[in-house]
């Protein structure tokens, strides 16, 4: 067989499966963004942190020792119940621009 | 030239004919939308109504079942004297069984309230989206709907902060001893408690509102006084419920303790 009739083929597939490859990677890319932008995971940057806070809130004993609800009593943090007004605040600020 | 008027008048004609069908579907479709969108207007502003309804029917219920446990306690003062030990223990009992009933029916009313709210989202964010935009609005949502759920567990942990206590007061009370001006003070606060509860109601109203104003930044600032009043209220709560365990303990009033029923 003549090696020279068959090397443009191989260059042929090599040029279907480069473009192949990159329409299967844009594809991939196109997901992993669709599926980050519907998990809403950049809505809330203080997302994490504010679980946390509610899940502190809700933890408490079930005991009516005096000691046990005074403990449970001094663990109340109600300093930063309202802490998402300032961010809100600055999307509205930022929607009036 | 006659014949040339004549055409144009023909072509004119049928140009009309051929119009009219098109603008008539076109005021049909105009007209539909515009009564779809009216529709639509009339179904959401049912729903505020709905939910504001809900809300008030929530705190009247809630003052109202505060208020009989009070008045149940103070008639059963009266009514119990004379009885036997057995039997005052038997009434006493009963009472603390129902008001608790009715309390987790009440805790019940309010995470359906919750659950409402949240479900509602996406009708908030598309009436808000065309004020500040969609990812602004999805943002916006999100940041509140965080802020009344740390909220709502910070008023649900006072609320069971209080059962723990009137579990400790009624041992107290059980073994002879006087817990009136105590009582008094754990009613006043539950009253507070239902006060913020009627707040979150509200703040959770006036937020789903805020697309109705053309500044929604504005409307906010009723938002913020709100959950302000909500704030200084559970502040006023915790610090009431930190003096009742104080003066407990500084008139060495404490028994031996248990663990309450309705209480995670």
């Amino acid at each position: 067989m003549d090696p020279i009739s068959i090397q443009p083929a191989d260059q042929n597939n090599s040029k279907i499966w480069l473009i192949v490859s990159i329409v299967v990677v844009l594809i991939i890319i196109a997901f992993g963004f669709y599926f980050l932008r519907n998990s809403n995971i950049f809505e809330t940057p203080s997302a994490i942190e504010s679980i946390n806070d509610i899940n502190m809130l809700q933890k408490q004993g079930t005991s009516d020792d005096i000691s046990a609800i005074n403990a449970d009593l001094q663990a109340t943090d109600l300093n930063n119940l309202d802490k998402e007004v300032s961010a809100i605040d600055a999307e509205f600020d930022a929607a009036a621009k | 030239m006659h014949k040339k008027s004549n055409e144009i008048f023909i072509k004119l004609t049928v140009s009309s004919l051929l119009i009219f069908p098109v603008i008539s579907i076109a005021q049909t479709n105009i007209d539909s939308a515009r009564n779809l969108w009216e529709e639509r207007e009339e179904v959401r502003q049912e729903n505020i109504q709905a939910r504001n309804e809900l809300n008030n029917n929530i705190s009247e219920k809630l003052r109202a079942v505060q208020n009989e446990i009070r008045d149940t306690r103070e008639s059963l003062k009266i009514e119990v004297k004379g009885l036997s030990k057995d039997e005052i223990k038997q009434r006493l009992e009963v009472f603390r069984d129902e008001s608790r009933t009715k309390r987790d029916e009440m805790r019940k009313e309010i995470q359906i309230a919750r659950e409402q709210f949240r479900n509602k989202a996406v009708e908030r964010r598309d009436e808000l989206k065309k004020k500040i935009g969609e990812e602004r609005a999805k943002r916006v949502d999100a940041y509140f709907v965080h802020m009344m759920d740390r909220i709502d567990a910070a008023v649900d942990r006072l609320d069971k902060l209080a059962d723990r206590i009137e579990s400790r007061l009624n041992k107290i009370h059980d073994t002879g001893k006087d817990v009136t001006d105590l009582q008094v003070a754990l009613d006043t606060v539950r009253s507070t408690i239902v006060t913020a509860h009627t707040a979150i109601g509200e703040a959770k109203i006036k937020f789903s509102e805020l697309s109705k104003d053309d500044t929604p930044k504005d409307q906010f600032i009723v938002v913020k006084e709100i959950v302000n009043i909500i704030h200084t209220k559970t502040k006023e709560a915790h610090a009431a419920l930190v003096d009742i365990i104080n003066t407990i303990k500084k008139g060495r009033l404490d028994v031996e303790a248990t663990s309450t029923p309705n209480t995670q």
